[in-house]
């Protein structure tokens, strides 16, 4: 089994988080893979941190109740080591001239003093860090750099040193990857730094371990914020690039097996943006998903190591643009998959789940005594049993989070939407067991991918009916709500 | 060949011989109809009726299992819904197979060798046996568009035939 460290550091890591536990759930990554997430971040109230963490929290709730280890829908296994918040050991000093003590460096040694006041302006210094390093690189860097390696003795990193110690005992050879912008202030600072921590901190077997990084460079533009005097400047991200560059060019490149940049000619524009907190909750983007799909390459291949990667258009991202073996197919199949559940089949289990003679919903329904029992006959699962009904609400969450994440993929192009056609949906949880009058009835798949077209002999995939027909024509081996969602996955 | 193909070819032949001989048997041999000349009046009125009757009924099947072929679905409610196209179907069916007989029976100069004379069919016969031949048609409903349906309607509309559950679980285990 191959294992993978995802490390989101900042709130763009966590954003690349999301796309990378979405691509291992659908199997982008392989069948054998177990994923283990990190997220690093100062600001825990950040709106992208908690999408992230939302995210994790689903894909390790479809995963306990959907897994099958024979099928690519949730196989691999999930590890969430939470999140680790670099000011943690600071909790109690909010401000960059709190944690270096400026008063006592003053007293202490006034040559110190006036270097702090060279490196770091006079609102930086008083700056509120309760909502992280505010896209600053000057702040990120000043706090991040005071991370030593006991750091790694406690606290996630210590259960996740020795789990990857664990898999090098084993024979494997595991791979962490890190995410994270460097043109902002967590990323910039954390992602050079916490690679050269790691590699230190496995130097006995480092030989045995990749470290690799997707590093996204400047994609995305915006306004000045309007809450905060301290705020990240879209206009410093190109300076801020450049530096961090050179600074992992100099002195962290070593640490790492290979790096991924990944960035965008034409910046998407975030509306009403915030410097932390709740507010900072900015859409995905294909960059992400790129990002993401570096983890499927092979150190040093591909790629990676020099080589360029470049999308067909400027302003959209085709289906063909997607690296990786597996990634593309593996998305169109979720996509599909995620659609019809949402569109169809939810309501129809929900259907059939208030009538009381499921022989009768049968009548219209064929596929459905394949996976359920009919009014308690034979020894397929009860669909009104509770661990039906746990899976089921499992999956439908885990549907709305992958939709709305691949919408926001879909609209990140500048010039229209790409890849799918949702643009217009809104994806909601339903509640309760009664059917979603919000969720119309659909039929059709053959105008959700864009620039898709199927063979002749497999157009058939473009009916919903057509594909609840094949499932009600053969046998399955899984049966159950795991079994439907993964039998569709595996036909659609 | 799946088993229900199996079946529904079986019903429909069981049909076929049930409406042209079985039928024909009963009228010549076995119910005491008021008839002057039982088979003359077999032959040119009812054969030539069942067999109008039996291709009828072919058609509305095969009308049913084309629907069935071709139609996509939303839900299952909407497919649960065209049972009253499939009564409907088979309702025109037996009406239709009524039609034919009177229009048959009515109509048809039959030519009765024991007088030289030709006449109408329903002049050959002192009271034509509607009592019979009506009742039979829910028969022939059932053996040339109910049970072949209930084995052959596709897809989506598999199980929409009453009892077409049940008889597909008997002869497919699901």
């Amino acid at each position: 089994m191959q294992k993978i460290y995802a490390i989101g550091i900042g709130g763009t890591g966590a954003k690349c988080i999301r796309s990378t536990v979405h691509l291992h759930v659908i199997g982008a990554y392989g069948a054998d893979v177990r994923l283990g997430v990190l997220l690093v971040d100062a600001d825990a109230s950040n709106g992208n941190l908690q999408s992230a963490r939302e995210t994790v929290e689903i894909a390790l709730s479809g995963s306990s109740n959907l897994k099958d280890t024979n099928t690519l829908l949730f196989s691999g296994p999930i590890k969430n080591y939470g999140l680790w918040n670099p000011l943690g050991e600071f909790s109690d000093r909010l401000t960059l001239s709190d944690i270096y003590l400026e008063a006592s460096m003053r007293a202490t040694d006034s040559g110190l003093g006036e270097l702090f006041d060279c490196l770091v302006s006079p609102e930086e210094k008083q700056a509120d860090l309760s909502v992280g390093f505010r896209g600053r690189p000057s702040i990120g860097s000043a706090v991040v750099g005071r991370i030593g390696l006991s750091n790694s003795s406690h606290g996630p990193w210590a259960e996740l040193i020795n789990d990857i110690q664990a898999d090098c005992a084993n024979g494997d050879v595991p791979r962490i990857h890190l995410f994270g912008s460097i043109f902002g202030g967590t990323g910039s600072s954390g992602l050079p730094t916490l690679g050269t921590l790691l590699s230190r901190e496995l130097k006995a077997i480092r030989e045995s371990v990749q470290i690799t990084a997707s590093v996204l460079l400047p994609y995305f533009d915006f306004d000045i914020p309007d809450d905060d005097d301290i705020y990240a400047e879209a206009k410093n991200f190109t300076l801020n690039t450049d530096a961090a560059l050179q600074y992992m060019s100099r002195l962290a490149g070593d640490s790492f097996n290979c790096v991924y940049l990944l960035g965008d000619s034409v910046k998407q524009r975030y509306e009403k943006p915030a410097t932390g907190g709740p507010r900072q909750n900015n859409p995905s983007s294909c960059i992400e998903l790129m990002a993401s799909a570096a983890i499927s390459a092979d150190v040093g291949m591909g790629y990676g190591n020099g080589a360029y990667l470049t999308v067909s258009d400027d302003n959209l991202m085709t289906w063909e643009d997607i690296p990786g073996d597996l990634t593309a197919s593996t998305l169109k199949s979720g996509l599909r998959t995620a659609y019809a559940w949402y569109y169809n089949l939810y309501n129809e289990i929900r259907e059939a789940q208030r009538l009381s003679s499921k022989k009768s919903f049968t009548r219209g329904a064929p596929w459905f005594d394949r996976f359920f029992t009919l009014n308690g006959e034979g020894n397929r699962p009860d669909i009104d049993c509770e661990d039906e009904g746990r899976k089921i609400f499992a999956f439908d969450k885990w549907v709305v989070d992958f939709l709305d994440w691949f919408q926001q993929i879909g609209m990140s192009g500048t010039a229209r939407e790409q890849l799918a056609d949702i643009r217009d949906h809104e994806f909601v949880n339903s509640q309760g067991y009664e059917p979603d009058p919000n969720r119309d009835y659909e039929e059709s798949l053959e105008s959700l991918l864009i620039g898709q077209s199927l063979a002749k002999r497999e157009k058939w995939k473009h009916s919903i009916d057509l594909l609840k027909n094949k499932l009600a024509d053969n046998k399955h081996r899984l049966e159950g709500t795991i079994g439907l969602v993964n039998n569709l996955f595996e036909i659609i | 060949m799946k088993s229900k193909y199996f079946f529904g070819g079986l019903f429909i032949f069981i049909g076929i011989v049930w409406i042209i001989g079985v039928t024909q048997f009963l009228i010549t041999d076995v119910y005491a109809a008021q008839l002057q000349f039982p088979s003359a009046w077999a032959v040119q009125v009812y054969f030539p009726a069942g067999a109008i009757s039996t291709l009828l009924y072919l058609g509305f099947l095969f009308a049913w299992i084309i629907y069935s072929f071709n139609s996509r679905f939303r839900s299952s409610g909407k497919a649960r819904a065209t049972i009253t196209l499939w009564l409907t179907l088979l309702g025109m069916s037996i009406v239709s197979n009524i039609i034919t007989l009177i229009i048959c029976i009515e109509t048809i100069t039959v030519f009765t060798p024991a007088n030289k004379n030709f006449t109408l069919g329903a002049d050959v016969l002192n009271s034509p046996p509607y009592e019979l031949l009506v009742p039979l048609t829910i028969v022939n409903a059932i053996l040339l568009f109910w049970l072949p349906s209930c084995f052959l309607s596709q897809r989506t509309l598999r199980f929409v035939p009453p009892l077409s559950y049940e008889l597909i679980s008997l002869s497919e285990k699901r």
